[in-house]
């Protein structure tokens, strides 16, 4: 019995470890980890709390229709969202939509229209390096 | 003269009366009533009803006597004096069909061979589909539903006097002439009026092989026809880049949709797209332009591609959906269903048109999802 769930236990590990440690993804982290102590000397790690908060809030400064990653991901990471013309988004939470941030260019495009809708402006290194950690921990 | 019945109406053509008349009555209402896609179903009958005609045809010729078209098509004079005969009150009685019912037969039949005509050369042009897709363009084709419509209102009228010229017989001549068209006889009379000549000898045999090797010879010349690519509908290759980009948020809109002006002012306005931001590199801008231009001038003669941009509205030259054309197919459609979860907008074309990225919209691929219904 005991070895039965261990063995469960460590070929769930294997599955969400096989999900989270994908070496493009890894790759894109890094970048964002060195770009963002390029920017601020104190970065020390992404956080998944951080990139949460970035994900639910709602923000001001870019357009009233979309005040939050949530207005078109949806505040449940693991469920799908829609786009503003009503196509399905697939979820955002890593362990539902393995392939999320393993396409460099993909990645740079959506943060670079997203971030511009709901905040105004660019996101920082550490914010982009904050939310893609929140969902892979989704 | 005994007054034993006699078989007039023999097996053959009676199954063709009827199921002629299930034919149509059931093309009437696939259009009438039905959804988009029973055209497939109205088409079927269609061609159903072409075959039958071929196998009348032959039947008219070497059929049983009263089923031939030499034992019932007669002059002016004989239909004049036979409608005289009812009004007098001393009605002539014709053992197969009197003059006046010749004259319906023979009009009935040219009107709904007219029919069938129309309506394939209406699939062909109209629809880009079926044989005479490769050779009719797209305005040949609306001229053809325009004369298939026009000879469908002509069919019913002839229709109606058809069954009045029955009513009006039956009751003169004291004679059910609807069920003499179920059993097939006819009460016999002393003063029948026989068609001119001795009968000869009913070929049916002859008749169906003709007929079948027509059918068949035709059925796969129409076949082989169809399977030709459609005029004006030219070969566009996949573009996976232009599905990955502008497919994103919304149906990837055909090529065929918009006229090259209105794709450059898209393409022009990327950042802020109708309230959305769909900017892209440079790069892939411009090579997503450069392809929806070319696309463009291949010349799209289908439905959408003639219809969608030349009715545009000039105030809104990016919008295919405040196009007048679409307006009009869709107006019939509630705004909650293109709200609802599985639509989403009127954007995602795909939703109700399965062939929508290849820019097809077949009636017969219009299916708004289940659930909503
Ligand atoms: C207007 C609707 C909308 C809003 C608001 C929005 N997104 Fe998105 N996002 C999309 C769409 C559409 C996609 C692309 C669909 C897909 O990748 O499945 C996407 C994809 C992404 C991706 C790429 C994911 C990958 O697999 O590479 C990132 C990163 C992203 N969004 C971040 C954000 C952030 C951060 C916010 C808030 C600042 C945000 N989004 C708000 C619509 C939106
Ligand atoms: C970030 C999301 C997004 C992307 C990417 C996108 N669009 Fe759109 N598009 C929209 C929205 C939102 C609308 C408006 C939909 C509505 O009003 O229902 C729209 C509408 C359109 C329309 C008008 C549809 C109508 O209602 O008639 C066209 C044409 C169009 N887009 C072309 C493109 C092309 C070409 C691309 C690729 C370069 C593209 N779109 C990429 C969001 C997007
Ligand atoms: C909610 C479902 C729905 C959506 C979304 C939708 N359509 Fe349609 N469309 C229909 C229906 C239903 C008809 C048939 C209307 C009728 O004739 O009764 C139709 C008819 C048409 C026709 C005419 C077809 C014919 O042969 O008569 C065209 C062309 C067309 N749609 C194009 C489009 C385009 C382009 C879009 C996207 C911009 C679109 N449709 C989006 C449901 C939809």
């Amino acid at each position: 019995m005991k070895i039965r769930l261990a063995l469960a236990a460590a070929c769930m590990m294997a599955l969400s470890a096989q999900a989270i440690a994908n070496p493009q993804r890894t790759a894109i982290l890094d970048r964002f980890a060195a770009e963002a102590k390029q920017q601020d000397k104190a970065f020390s790690a992404f956080s998944a709390e951080r990139g949460k908060a970035l994900f639910m809030d709602k923000h001001t400064g870019g357009k009233p229709e979309f005040p939050a990653c949530a207005s078109c991901h949806t505040s449940d990471p693991k469920s799908s969202g829609q786009t503003k013309a009503g196509k399905e988004i697939p979820p955002m939470a890593v362990s539902k939509t393995p392939t999320r941030f393993t396409d460099p260019a993909e990645v740079e495009k959506w943060f670079g229209r997203n971030c511009n809708q709901v905040l105004g402006r660019d996101c920082t290194a550490s914010e982009k390096g904050d939310f893609i950690t929140f969902l892979i921990s989704q | 003269m005994t007054n034993k019945p006699a078989l007039v109406w023999d097996i053959e053509i009676r199954i063709f009366h009827w199921l002629l008349l299930a034919f149509v009555v059931g093309a009437w209402m696939t259009v009438e009533m039905g959804p988009p896609s029973l055209l497939g179903l109205h088409e079927v009958l269609g061609f159903g009803i072409g075959a039958m005609l071929i196998f009348r045809l032959f039947w008219g010729l070497f059929g049983s006597w009263h089923q031939r078209f030499a034992s019932f098509v007669r002059g002016p004079v004989s239909v004049l004096s036979h409608l005289k005969s009812l009004l007098t009150g001393k009605p002539q009685r014709f053992i197969g069909h009197n003059p006046a019912g010749g004259v319906m037969i023979v009009a009935l039949l040219l009107v709904l061979l007219g029919v069938v005509a129309s309506g394939i050369a209406t699939m062909g042009g109209f629809d880009k589909a079926g044989p005479l897709a490769p050779y009719l363009t797209f305005a040949q084709g609306r001229q053809a539903k325009e004369i298939h419509e026009l000879l469908v209102n002509i069919l019913l009228v002839l229709a109606g006097l058809h069954v009045a010229g029955v009513i009006v017989e039956s009751v003169f001549l004291k004679e059910n002439l609807i069920r003499s068209m179920i059993h097939g006889r006819k009460e016999a009379h002393p003063d029948f009026i026989a068609p001119p000549g001795p009968p000869p000898v009913a070929r049916p045999g002859l008749a169906a092989v003709l007929a079948s090797l027509v059918v068949a010879s035709l059925g796969s010349a129409m076949f082989y026809s169809s399977l030709k690519p459609a005029l004006g509908v030219p070969m566009l290759g996949h573009n996976p880049q232009y599905v990955k980009e502008c497919g994103a948020c919304h149906t990837p809109h055909h090529p065929s949709l918009l006229p090259a002006s209105s794709w450059k002012l898209v393409m022009a306005g990327l950042s802020d797209h109708f309230g959305d931001d769909a900017s892209l590199t440079e790069g892939n801008r411009q090579e997503i332009e450069t392809w929806l231009v070319k696309a463009t001038e291949l010349g799209w003669d289908t439905k959408a591609g003639q219809r969608i941009p030349a009715t545009l509205k000039p105030a809104d030259p990016m919008r295919i959906t405040a196009s007048t054309f679409w307006e009009r197919r869709h107006r019939k459609i509630p705004e909650p269903v293109f709200k609802s979860k599985l639509v989403g907008g009127k954007a995602n074309c795909q939703a109700c048109h399965v062939d929508a990225v290849r820019g097809g919209f077949s009636p017969l691929g219009i299916a708004i999802p289940e659930e909503i219904k």
